[in-house]
């Protein structure tokens, strides 16, 4: 495994968390893609779909600490960054670190618990480390959350707010399987059959490599003038109430990047930026008297991508 | 709405009008050889009654370059020894090799030739002619022209292997084509025609001394018929006043084209001096420094055989683009050579001098003087003169002399002057005139004959007058009071004439879209530019003053400064739009930047895309398009890969592509652009 180029391990990972999720290989690349391009990915769609299931794939592909933390209306934030415990022996206060720390943290269900507990992962997916009681621990790396939540079930849940969706590189919805997919799903599972048992290919090693990789992957400026001319589209669309930010645009070209590399290009096209575009910018577009990531944010970044004129 | 238009048939048809049609042209505007015409138009009935009977020609074809060379010999011997002059000798030729390619089979080769020639003739018609009636011609010329090259096109793509047939062009598309097309003919022929006059071009391809336009104004006056000129309604001249002094009405003005000072035999000629350039300065020629003008004429005069200019009054500046103007010091004033196309310029005069102390005549006195032979006149016009009173009173009486006892005929005139004075007293215009100055003379006051045009119709549209051949004229000017001033013993007949005709108003439409035609195209010059100019701006001042003060009546009057304002207004309209568009256009769009232009070959395709609908909104990649064009042939999959990823490291690569790798994608562009646009998809 060691003399493995890095290519064919980011292979062989893709194929691992597709033979996971059926049917699904653009949620399955564009994940990946925020994945090794150090983006958190927020899934999203109602119950039963895979949301988990993905995530839990995408995490243990990777051979580093993995953690999961199961949001509920009465977590508090030291559940999930730690605290400070006396320690009787040495007569101090030691930090015992939470679950935050490692590499790969699943947040289930996001949206059940109260604003205190998710802001506090505010700092720990911008900066990467946290702060207790003045003082600040780094967080490990690579460090990687991945949120689940379901939108459509109101009752008892908070919404994220703007400057915690900003923070999430990437909003998938996993949509029912098509009629096949699913025909093989039914016949090939049980209530008890787990799907994620995949072999973990990647160390965090080889992931801070791949990193690495996904930043020599070349952006033309007529690309980074394309992503440029799509965010400023959607913060003049008229429909608009707050629209893309620059965080999304870097977002949006960090993930074309990483498709072009799982593409095994070196370079960036236009078609590989209009993939990335809705997932990546979708959540940060808020329509007026809409919610982020609606129907109505969709569609008007749909029409942004149709009328901004693609580099050709 | 598409509409093909399969009807290759249909697009051969209109190529053969097109070539009709040049021939037509050259034929009706040029003066090129009638027989070569006529062997042109046989050979090309020829060709399209052997197509109709699909004969075949094969072998003649190699006949057509001994035909060819044969053609050029004979134009060379015509120039050489025939008509020596070269624009007939060229159009032999020409026509020679348009026979051949008539007759000959027809490839797309012979089609383009023959095109080529076509345009050829047009220009050769072009640089004949300035007649509103060629623009229009210009205008169907043009609209063949584009069916004639969609038909080569066509048979280009035949003869190239890939299938030929029609074109999936939106008919909309078409029609904007087809009036594009004849809108831009009728406007080349327009700013031909403007351009063409002030080069000169015109005079150098005319050949000098041809009888043109105008016939019947002469060297001399005799008492000859006259009915064929009464009764001839061609325009000589449209006449606009731009400054009139008081009460002159323009339909009693004598437009003066000569004068004749010496009588012989029966024949009044023009007087001994020898006409001679007068003073100019640019093309303003001053004729004469005795009168203070008073009023203005811009005449336009059609294309004449005679090189006379015509005057009103006593003109002291002419103004006209062309150079040198002859005087000959009596009030005749001419061009250089004779025959000139239709001219237009502008004439400053005099209506009347002021009386001035005797002063005697030193020049052309034995031009004035009583001929010998007629002591039977010089008898009568001392009885009716009288020796007493001014010679303004005597003149007087002698015009009053004619008033009783004379009539105006054309149809029963006097054959000579006795006859006209003693026994019959029966005669037009020429008549009086040479009675009258006969009589002046034998009284002692010199008087010379006139010959021109008396008024005209006015035309209310354009606020000119035109003036006919049946408004020609002979009167008399007799030296009195030391100035020449005009006396007309014609009894005014003319008006009831039956030779008199007059327009309806459809008519004054149309020569009025003639005078404009005539002073806007054919004699436009930099000076009535500036002239517009000028005029818009006052125009334009004018309105403005009466926008504040008077209200909207002036400016409805105010052609002019109407087209001024909505000229400005639609400028503004313009702007408007374009920033408008542009506000628009900066929200969030604005134009790609850091890319190299797309090289030809992949704009062809993404031309090619775009055609054909596969590439529906700006946003599309070309990827995207090129995807969903071959969606429906597996085949081709492996070419869209491979181009793609050519394409993508040659956009958006991090380094150059190799030449050979670039051109393996232009290659395969090329091969994905026939692909999308193959019909049978």
């Amino acid at each position: 495994m060691e003399g493995k180029p890095l290519t064919e391990l980011l292979s062989s990972f893709r194929a691992n968390v597709e033979s996971v999720l059926l049917g699904k290989r653009e949620s399955v690349d564009l994940a990946i893609a925020s994945f090794i391009a150090g983006g958190h990915v927020l899934l999203e769609d109602v119950p039963g779909t895979g949301k988990t299931t993905l995530a839990r794939a995408l995490s243990s592909g990777i051979s580093g600490t993995f953690r999961r933390i199961q949001f509920t209306s009465d977590l508090l934030p030291q559940d999930i960054i730690g605290m400070h415990i006396l320690d009787a022996d040495r007569k101090s206060f030691v930090f015992s670190p939470g679950p935050l720390f490692a590499n790969v943290v699943l947040a289930d269900e996001i949206n059940r618990s109260n604003p205190r507990a998710q802001s506090a992962l505010l700092e720990a997916m911008s900066e990467r480390q946290v702060t207790v009681d003045n003082r600040t621990y780094p967080l490990p790396e690579p460090f990687l959350v991945i949120a689940t939540q379901n939108p459509y079930e109101q009752h008892g849940t908070y919404p994220l707010p703007e400057s915690q969706l900003d923070r999430f590189n990437l909003r998938l919805r996993l949509s029912y399987p098509d009629r096949d997919f699913e025909r093989q799903l039914i016949r090939e599972n049980n209530l008890l059959t787990m799907r994620d048992g995949i072999p973990a290919s990647l160390r965090p090693e080889q992931m801070r490599a791949l990193r690495a990789e996904v930043d020599r992957v070349t952006v033309h400026d007529a690309i980074v003038d394309y992503i440029q001319r799509l965010a400023a589209a959607t913060r003049a669309h008229p429909a608009v109430r707050l629209g893309a930010s620059p965080r999304g645009a870097i977002g949006l070209k960090s993930t074309s990047q990483a498709l072009a590399l799982i593409e095994g290009r070196d370079h960036v096209t236009p078609g590989d930026v209009r993939r990335a575009a809705v997932p990546v910018l979708c959540h940060r577009v808020f329509p007026k008297g809409e919610a982020a990531g609606s129907e109505a944010a969709q569609a008007i970044l749909e029409e942004v991508l149709s009328v901004v004129p693609s580099p050709l | 709405m598409t509409r093909r238009f399969p009807a290759r048939e249909f697009l051969w048809w209109s190529l053969r009008a097109h070539w009709a049609l040049a021939l037509g042209l050259l034929a009706l505007f040029t003066d090129a050889a009638r027989w070569a015409l006529l062997l042109a138009a046989g050979a090309w009935v020829a060709g399209v009654t052997m197509d109709r009977a699909d004969m075949p020609r094969a072998a003649l074809s190699r006949f057509g370059s001994p035909i060819v060379a044969l053609f050029l010999a004979a134009a060379a011997a015509d120039f050489l020894f025939g008509s020596r002059d070269l624009l007939v000798s060229l159009s032999l030729l020409v026509l020679g090799v348009q026979s051949v390619k008539f007759l000959l089979p027809k490839g797309s080769r012979d089609g383009w030739q023959l095109c080529a020639v076509a345009l050829l003739e047009f220009l050769a018609a072009a640089a004949g002619t300035d007649a509103l009636a060629f623009a229009l011609f210009a205008f169907l010329f043009f609209v063949a022209s584009a069916g004639a090259m969609g038909a080569l096109h066509d048979q280009e793509a035949e003869e190239a292997g890939r299938p030929p047939g029609g074109y999936a062009v939106p008919a909309r598309a078409a029609a904007g084509v087809l009036l594009a097309a004849g809108v831009g003919g009728f406007l080349a022929s327009a700013v031909l025609f403007a351009v063409i006059p002030r080069l000169e071009f015109r005079q150098i391809l005319e050949r000098f001394g041809r009888a043109r336009g105008v016939v019947g104004f002469s060297e001399t006056i005799t008492l000859r018929e006259v009915t064929g000129i009464k009764s001839d309604p061609r325009v000589v001249a449209r006449v606009e006043f731009p400054e009139l002094r008081p009460g002159l009405l323009p339909a009693n003005l004598y437009l003066r084209g000569a004068v004749y000072s010496r009588y012989e035999d029966g024949v009044w000629r023009h007087g001994g001096a020898t006409p001679l350039p007068v003073q100019r300065a640019g093309f303003q020629h001053f004729v004469g420094d005795a009168a203070v003008p008073d009023s203005t004429a811009d005449i336009t005069l059609e294309a004449a055989d005679y090189p006379a200019l015509f005057t009103y009054g006593h003109p002291t500046l002419i103004e006209g683009a062309f150079a040198p103007v002859l005087s000959d010091g009596e009030g005749n004033l001419s061009l250089a050579r004779s025959g000139h196309p239709t001219l237009r310029y502008r004439v400053r005069f005099a209506a009347d001098l002021p009386r001035r102390p005797r002063i005697e005549r030193r020049t052309g006195t034995e031009d004035l003087a009583f001929p010998e032979g007629y002591e039977d006149v010089r008898v009568l016009a001392q009885k009716i003169a009288g020796s007493a009173g001014t010679d303004d009173e005597r003149a007087k009486r002698i015009v009053r002399f004619f008033v009783s006892g004379f009539r105006y005929t054309l149809s029963d005139p006097a054959s000579s002057i006795r006859e006209f004075l003693f026994r019959k007293r029966a005669g037009y215009c020429e008549h009086f005139a040479a009675g009258l100055s006969l009589l002046l003379r034998g009284a002692g006051i010199p008087s010379r004959v006139a010959a021109g045009y008396l008024g005209g119709e006015w035309n209310g549209i354009g606020k000119y007058l035109i003036v006919r051949q049946s408004d020609a004229h002979a009167w008399v000017e007799a030296w009195i009071d030391g100035r020449w001033v005009t006396l007309d013993a014609t009894p005014p007949s003319g008006a009831s004439s039956p030779f008199k005709k007059r327009m309806g108003t459809i008519g004054l439409y149309s020569d009025w879209l003639r005078q404009r035609w005539d002073k806007y195209v054919v004699n436009y010059s930099m000076r009535m530019q500036a002239d517009a100019v000028k005029e818009g701006v006052r125009g334009i001042r004018r309105t403005g003053t009466a926008f504040r003060f008077r209200g909207w009546d002036r400016v409805a009057g105010n052609a002019r400064g109407a087209f001024g304002w909505s000229l400005l207004a639609a400028f503004a309209l313009y702007l408007l739009y374009r920033l408008l568009r542009k506000q628009r256009n900066s929200a969030g769009k604005g134009s790609p930047s850091g890319l190299p232009p797309l090289p030809g070959p992949y704009a062809r395709l993404v031309r090619r895309l775009d055609r054909n609908r596969f590439r529906r909104h700006p946003g599309e990649t070309l990827e995207e398009a090129l995807t969903a064009a071959v969606r429906s042939c597996p085949d081709l999959s492996g070419d869209v890969d491979r181009f793609l990823g050519l394409y993508h490291r040659d956009r958006f690569g991090p380094g150059p592509l190799p030449q050979e790798a670039r051109e393996e994608a232009f290659r395969l562009a090329n091969r994905l652009k026939h692909a999308v646009s193959d019909p049978a998809r």
